[in-house]
């Protein structure tokens, strides 16, 4: 069987930018910012008192079947499902019943639904175990994103959930890439989801001393910055039809990008912090499936989060891919603008980089004015950057020492 | 008459609940196949959403047990007070 080509054809997104890629793409590019006070709760107890949150009011339910258990779900399902249906419609894709058997489902979703987990345990506090609503818990099972999606399309078809972390949502998306690729199945819907602002996770957070305690959302989190001093919760989820190649092009479907290669690399010796070996190890193992060489990276969009030993990690991992000779590739991160979004967070690199590869241009990474010295001569992008991009990286990475990447082509690619 | 005045409230409660038009609705209505989309979920929370209007608690044995309307406004009638003005 010869192996498939894999591109993209869909992309939808539910973000703290807005739910229109383009648009998204835009604020990028532009250095606007979609974290502001948090308004999903009193934080006044928590030194972080920011997040990237969701405007309620794309939170609308379609009429269906399922509209009752939809009102019910948790937010990273209501988000995945929004996502799912603006990356379906993108694309054109007929998914429906009658061509599920030549789909796939790959959803990452890092923390499930531990908003109503939180308020669970306190209405049980409250009121007594008997007033729990016996949807307690099919809204916050992780698995509810991929199933609510399938119930939604009535696909009948394979349907994982990834639960890598940070990296679930590109271990999502390098699943199904090598599903199709392998010839499993024609299409795919992958991405990630997550919404955990809730007390619980800012609770969490700042015990592991990660949130930023600026109270200042025009200059935080600060990514790879030099004075970065914790990263800021986002949420959302962004999704993507993938599609065998000749399948795609066959019905005319507008082709963003091409898939090219995926690793993902483990090797845990620490539970909350990465080790750049093995960090720089997942990258090389993306470049060697996809048959490219670093010196072939033209932009990477970094995990960096504007965590102090985080972002530090992912330079020294990227100094080592790249060798001391290779400034060129540019380098940068979204999360100054949307905060981080776990295991939705390779997706929404995965959109910046189409925006990229489409108008040969890196967006800034948000509040970043200098790094550490040791890394200055890397080409870290502070301010959008027009240049040829050809091929892009996406870096991921998670707690228990999960790493994965993503390498993705323009298509059609230049002098092709 | 008494049980009508209930009948009514249960009827506004459900369609609120549902958050559709069950005016259809009658005392002998199959509490499952008459409900659009019912099932033993919807019961469980719909009874809970009930029991927070009527400030009453359901015995948790009868609730699969109602198999019409008659049977639930029947049930709720024996649990609120003379008081309530609706008995």
């Amino acid at each position: 069987m010869s192996v498939r080509r894999v591109v993209i054809t869909g992309v939808g997104i539910v973000s703290p930018l807005g739910v229109c890629p383009g648009k998204y793409w835009e604020s990028l590019k532009n250095g606007q910012s979609g974290i502001g006070p948090l308004t999903r709760f009193d934080g006044s107890r928590f030194s972080c008192r920011l997040a990237a949150e969701v405007e309620d009011n794309y939170l609308k339910v379609k009429e269906g079947p399922f509209a009752h258990e939809v009102k019910r779900m948790d937010r990273f399902v209501r988000y995945a499902l929004l996502a799912a249906e603006g990356a379906v419609a993108d694309s054109g894709i007929q998914a429906a019943a009658n061509t599920g058997d030549k789909a796939g489902l790959y959803i990452g979703v890092g923390m499930g639904g531990l908003p109503h987990i939180e308020s669970g345990v306190v209405k049980q506090e409250d009121r007594g175990p008997r007033r729990i609503s016996p949807y307690l818990i099919p809204s916050l099972i992780p698995n509810m994103a991929a199933s609510m999606i399938a119930m939604d399309y009535g696909l009948s078809c394979p349907q994982y959930t990834i639960a890598g972390s940070c990296a679930s949502g590109s271990q999502a998306i390098g699943l199904a890439f090598q599903g199709i690729r392998s010839g499993g199945f024609e299409w795919a819907l992958a991405g990630g989801a997550e919404a955990v602002i809730t007390p619980i996770t800012f609770s969490g957070f700042e015990a592991l001393r990660a949130l930023s305690p600026s109270h200042h959302p025009r200059s935080t989190p600060r990514p790879f910055d030099k004075s970065r001093d914790g990263m800021i919760v986002g949420e959302g989820a962004a999704l993507f039809v993938l599609e065998d190649r000749v399948s795609a092009e066959a019905r005319g479907a507008n082709i963003y990008a091409e898939l090219k290669g995926y690793a993902t690399w483990s090797r845990g010796s620490h539970i909350a912090l990465q080790s750049p070996d093995d960090m720089a190890n997942c990258m090389r193992l993306a470049l060697v499936d996809s048959g490219l060489r670093d010196s072939d990276i033209d932009c990477i969009y970094a995990q960096a989060s504007g965590l102090k030993k985080g972002d530090g990690v992912e330079l020294m991992a990227l100094k080592s891919l790249l060798g001391n000779g290779n400034t060129r590739p540019a380098i940068t991160s979204i999360k100054g603008h949307i905060g981080h979004t776990f295991a939705a967070s390779g997706p929404f690199s995965l959109v910046a980089l189409l925006g990229a590869l489409r108008e040969n241009l890196v967006s800034p990474t948000l509040n970043l004015t200098g790094t550490e010295k040791e890394y200055s001569d890397m080409n870290l992008v502070r301010q959008p950057l027009p240049m040829t991009v050809r091929h892009g990286l996406i870096n991921s990475a998670g707690f228990g020492g999960i790493n994965a990447s993503l390498i993705v082509s323009g298509y059609p690619l230049l002098g092709e | 008459m008494e049980t009508s005045a209930l009948f009514e409230k249960v009827v506004h409660y459900v369609g609120d609940y549902l958050e559709t038009d069950v005016s259809h609705l009658t005392l002998d209505s199959r509490m499952i196949s008459s409900l659009p989309g019912m099932d033993s979920l919807k019961l469980f929370e719909m009874t809970l959403y009930l029991e927070d209007r009527f400030s009453v608690e359901f015995d948790e044995s009868v609730i699969e047990k109602f198999e019409t309307v008659r049977d639930l406004v029947e049930y709720l009638n024996s649990l609120l007070p003379e008081s309530s003005g609706i008995n």
